[in-house]
């Protein structure tokens, strides 16, 4: 009786050991495919961070209403009329990316293979502070929000979405 | 004689199951070994990646209309791959001065991968310090492609460094584990897996080079 005891136990203690290491390998593999996920994903971040940062700051310093000379911030667009465009390639200044359906960007990793992220949009007027303003400021504040289009066994490949965000005044 | 018997096969079963949680055990320490190497490239792989996007974003820094921001650029061909070999622009130093800045690709040795020898490289950046290239910076000794794409305004290749308008740069990185016996017999670093990053940059600097005013 002691020895079936006995051999039980042990029977337990491994299962548990190989159970601790199975679950331990797929951790390890887990953070592998999600460092990559991380490493493309902010790519991307930077890629369209810097698409957003060759367009002007606002439509009015575009059209020069507010210029070098007419330094009016109430004249600039009023945050509630950020937004508006359709897709990415039709947002002609920075406040238009607002809001902005999810976008698919792929990260080509072999010729004719991408990997897919969703980009998200936040645009906001920033005070001296870095606190969100209510009226037009001369910063805004840009974020741009990754997360992976897709999903295995629903837990999406970058477990965490990443987020960059940057502030843009006019040049001038 | 049964007790005997009995003590043997309890001594034997006991062996093997300590053998089991020791080969357990060093295999969970190894998992542990590979997320913190994992971990280290990830942070390796970004900090290149930053030093490559500030420069390349001042591309051409202060060069006045007409004067050419790209001042050398080739690529290789090797292992199939293309890979870019030298690129020399004007940029801006860490004091904010307009230095040339030059990134050249060497070899760094090799890794195995699924059985097949990989070559690894590093790409050395130089800053010009009154005629000489001094290094300033590097990247780490594990990428397997480095790669620069001059481009128009429309995202098409160009042949005259002059012409571009925008700069596309990726890199992988591998990492590196460690050492591993493969079926033939040959010992060497296996990689894991591959970081990549890449992006498209539009510095303003390009802009004024051919200026026709």
């Amino acid at each position: 009786m002691p020895q079936t005891l006995g051999a039980f136990l042990a029977i337990v203690a491994v299962m548990t050991f190989a159970l601790n290491y199975h679950r331990s390998t797929l951790h390890a593999q887990h953070s592998v495919i999600n460092s990559e996920y991380e490493v493309m994903g902010s790519a991307i971040a930077a890629d369209v961070m810097n698409y957003i940062a060759s367009k002007p700051f606002d439509a009015r310093t575009a059209d020069n209403t507010v210029s070098r000379s007419n330094q009016n911030t109430l004249l600039l667009t009023g945050p509630a009329e950020f937004g508006g465009c359709a897709d990415f390639d039709l947002c002609n200044d920075i406040d238009d990316f607002d809001g902005l359906a999810s976008q698919v960007r792929g990260f080509e990793v072999e010729p004719g293979v991408s990997i897919d992220f969703l980009v998200d949009v936040s645009v906001k007027y920033i005070d001296d502070a870095g606190n969100t303003a209510t009226s037009p400021t001369w910063a805004k504040e840009v974020a741009v929000r990754i997360a992976s289009a897709d999903s295995v066994g629903g837990i999406p490949r970058l477990i965490r979405p990443i987020q960059l965000k940057r502030q843009f005044s006019p040049q001038w | 004689m049964h007790l005997i018997f009995d003590k043997m096969t309890a001594t034997l079963v006991g062996a093997i199951v300590l053998v089991m949680l020791f080969g357990l055990q060093s295999r969970i320490q190894s998992n542990t070994v590979e997320s913190t190497i994992m971990y280290a490239a990830k942070k390796q792989t970004l900090a290149f990646a930053e030093i490559l996007e500030r420069d390349l974003s001042n591309a051409g820094y202060l060069t006045t209309p007409g004067e050419k921001a790209i001042l050398a650029f080739s690529n290789r061909i090797e292992a199939g791959r293309s890979l870019t070999d030298t690129l020399e622009f004007w940029g801006s130093d860490a004091a904010g001065d307009r230095v040339r800045i030059r990134y050249a690709l060497e070899t760094a040795g090799s890794s195995i991968r699924e059985g097949v020898s990989v070559p690894l490289y590093r790409v050395s950046r130089y800053e010009e310090d009154y005629g000489m290239w001094k290094l300033a910076g590097a990247s780490m000794s594990t990428l397997t492609a480095f790669r620069v794409d001059l481009l128009d305004s429309g995202n098409n290749g160009v042949i005259e460094t002059s012409d571009a308008r925008k700069i596309r740069v990726r890199f992988e990185n591998a990492i590196v584990g460690h050492q591993a016996r493969d079926r033939d017999g040959r010992t060497g670093n296996i990689f894991l897996q591959r970081l990549r990053w890449g992006v498209t940059l539009s510095p303003r600097g390009l802009a004024l080079q051919e200026f026709q005013g």
